[in-house]
């Protein structure tokens, strides 16, 4: 097995501070399955664009780093034997129905402080 | 050395190239299952037929020489994983040489043994060679990979020679093949046929390579010649193939009809100065009779199995336009109704653009020419040099010479071919010396004969990284036939209805 890193990239993030329950249905559910099919290790989703901050040696300014269509909406790791079963994990993510898409990276190495 | 022994030699080196042409993939594909590792498999293959052109000359040359070359780069896979092993055990077995007297002996039961082994070898292996060509044009790499790669894994083409054939240098052309390579092993691509469920995706990308190795090869991107046949021959070679591997699939047929059909034109594309005919002004009696018939045979196999893909279609078409006993007497109404098929198949800009071509045979010029400059605003065809090629000749046929003049210039900016850019050069000095003489005329005429030296040497380069890049547009559909070059539109004729989908002799 070999770990898979899958950035989602939408317009924006449903996960605003004041998202309700039905904003966040569809990636919740998402989640719930894939966390029940075993194959995601961790998943973390993120504010939208409106919250974010760049640093640059020179500068720190208000939104995404790249100031492009999408912007990486929420990451998650999963577990899979090759590539095409990560890529056919991927391709179920509602966001690419919904006119975004997800970019699927191999693991390197990772570390996570235990809590 | 005795006359036997250089036939010999001679012989050798054939069955040697013979077996490399043939069998490669299949021998590599064996290989790759035991060695587990693409990179070791190819050493490994590369190092048997080394072996071969050493040891058949004395040897002689086994009855199924991919058999041996199969079992010798097997054998060699599984001594460089043991050695491997054996370095990180730190455990170097000590092996006892074998007794002088004895070797002779041993050696000829080892051979005899070694014949028995591979033949039985190659009646056993699974055919591999399909994952061999998936793996190569897996989505997952960049399409200018998939075909470097597919050149060199399942061609065994040495990487100087992709490199000589994309026009790069060879630094730039291993760097291509290393970096698939990696993404390969990093990214675990899996060397394994699709499941049924993605088998179309992963046969449509497979077969999408094939067809831009024969398009680049059918139609040189950039350079003096038009033809390369080396890649044209790769291509035929892995579409046939292809189609052999998977004979369910009837798009595989398509394009091995396709390839077939275009390819029998190939004696006669250009003159014996190398300068492009028409196809209306070819010598029809030229043509590969024998790869028209078997196309035209594969493709009625294809319409009778069941709705028609893309590539049959464009086979179907080609195979119209070879099979009229003159250019004038095509069957263009079925042309165009091809066409409307393979325009709901293949939604392509493209193909609205050829399909203009006929158009203007059947409804005239004038019909064919609001098409194109329809398409022309459509904005997706820009840089796309056949657009304005097929636009000036229709202007041209109207009369409207000044206009083709411009077209023509337009085309001349975007072609990189040499052949196909003499040809249009060639059209618009035979224009201008229409339009008569006027000063700018002239200095024009002299202009395009400078222009046409100089850029020959200047922008080889950098037209194939431009070509490269344009490469998103899919490759045009018939490899030139439909190229106003060779396609040229005649008298119009009357507007008529054209008829249900046939196709026929």
């Amino acid at each position: 097995m070999a770990q898979y890193a899958i950035l989602i990239y939408a317009h924006d993030s449903a996960h605003a501070p004041d998202a309700t329950p039905d904003d966040l249905e569809t990636c919740d559910q998402h989640s719930d399955e894939l966390a029940e099919s075993g194959s995601m290790i961790m998943a973390y989703a993120l504010t939208p664009r409106d919250m974010a901050t760049s640093v640059r040696a020179d500068a720190i300014t208000d939104g995404p780093f790249l100031d492009s269509k999408e912007v990486v909406a929420g990451f998650y790791v999963i577990e899979a034997p090759d590539l095409d079963a990560a890529l056919a994990i991927a391709r179920t993510n509602p966001v690419v129905r919904d006119g975004g898409g997800v970019e699927v990276r191999p693991v390197h190495s990772g570390w996570t402080a235990q809590q | 050395m005795t006359e036997a022994a250089l036939t010999d030699t001679a012989a050798v080196e054939a069955a040697v190239a013979d077996a490399h042409r043939r069998d490669w993939a299949w021998v590599l594909a064996a290989t790759v299952r035991v060695a587990r590792d693409l990179d070791l498999a190819e050493d490994c293959v590369q190092e048997a037929y080394a072996a071969a052109l050493r040891t058949w000359p004395s040897a002689g040359i086994p009855d199924n020489p991919a058999a041996w070359l199969t079992t010798t780069a097997r054998r060699r896979a599984i001594d460089h994983i043991r050695r491997d092993a054996t370095l990180r055990s730190r455990l170097p077995l000590l092996v006892e040489p074998a007794k002088a007297a004895d070797e002779a002996a041993a050696r000829e039961q080892r051979q005899q043994r070694e014949h028995a082994e591979a033949d039985a070898l190659r009646a056993v292996l699974p055919d591999e060679r399909l994952r061999l060509i998936f793996i190569c044009c897996h989505p997952a790499l960049a399409q200018e990979a998939q075909v470097a790669l597919t050149l060199r894994l399942a061609c065994g083409v040495p990487v100087a020679d992709i490199a000589r054939a994309f026009l790069v240098s060879e630094a730039t052309m291993a760097a291509r093949v290393t970096r698939a390579k990696r993404k390969i092993s990093t990214a675990r691509i899996p060397y394994r046929i699709p499941p049924p469920g993605e088998l179309p995706d992963r046969l449509r990308s497979a077969l999408a390579v094939i067809h831009l190795l024969f398009t680049t090869g059918h139609t040189a991107p950039a350079g003096a010649s038009l033809v390369r046949p080396d890649l044209v021959d790769r291509a035929m070679h892995l579409a046939r193939m292809l189609r052999e591997l998977m004979p369910a699939s009837a798009d595989a047929h398509g394009l091995y009809a396709l390839l077939l059909v275009t390819d029998a034109r190939r004696a006669t594309r250009v003159d014996a100065d190398g300068r492009l005919i028409r196809l209306a002004d070819q010598d029809r009696s030229r043509w590969d009779g024998g790869a028209l018939a078997e196309a035209h045979d594969v493709i009625v196999g294809c319409l009778r199995a069941g709705p028609p893909g893309r590539y049959v279609l464009q086979a179907a078409i080609a195979s119209l336009y070879a099979e009229a006993p003159a250019y004038d007497q095509t069957d263009w109404p079925q042309i165009i109704a091809l066409y409307d098929r393979l325009a709901v198949v293949w939604p392509s800009p493209i193909v609205a653009l050829n399909r203009a071509v006929p158009l203007a045979m059947v409804a005239g010029p004038e019909a064919a020419l609001a098409e194109v400059e329809r398409l022309e605003r459509d904005g997706r065809l820009a840089g796309y040099q056949y657009l304005p090629a097929i636009k000036a000749d229709l202007l041209s046929r109207l009369g409207r010479a000044d206009e083709a003049a411009d077209a023509y210039r337009q085309a001349l900016a975007l072609a990189a071919n040499e052949t196909e850019r003499a040809f249009l050069i060639g059209q618009l000095a035979g224009l201008l010396a229409e339009v008569g003489p006027s000063p700018g005329g002239q200095a024009e005429r002299a202009g395009l004969a400078r222009t046409a030296a100089r850029r020959r040497l200047v922008t080889r380069q950098r037209a194939v990284t431009r070509l490269l890049r344009r490469r998103r547009h899919p490759p045009s559909p018939s490899c030139g036939v439909f190229f106003p070059a060779e396609g040229g539109v005649s008298a119009p004729t009357a507007d008529r209805e054209w008829p249900a989908v046939r196709y026929g002799r």
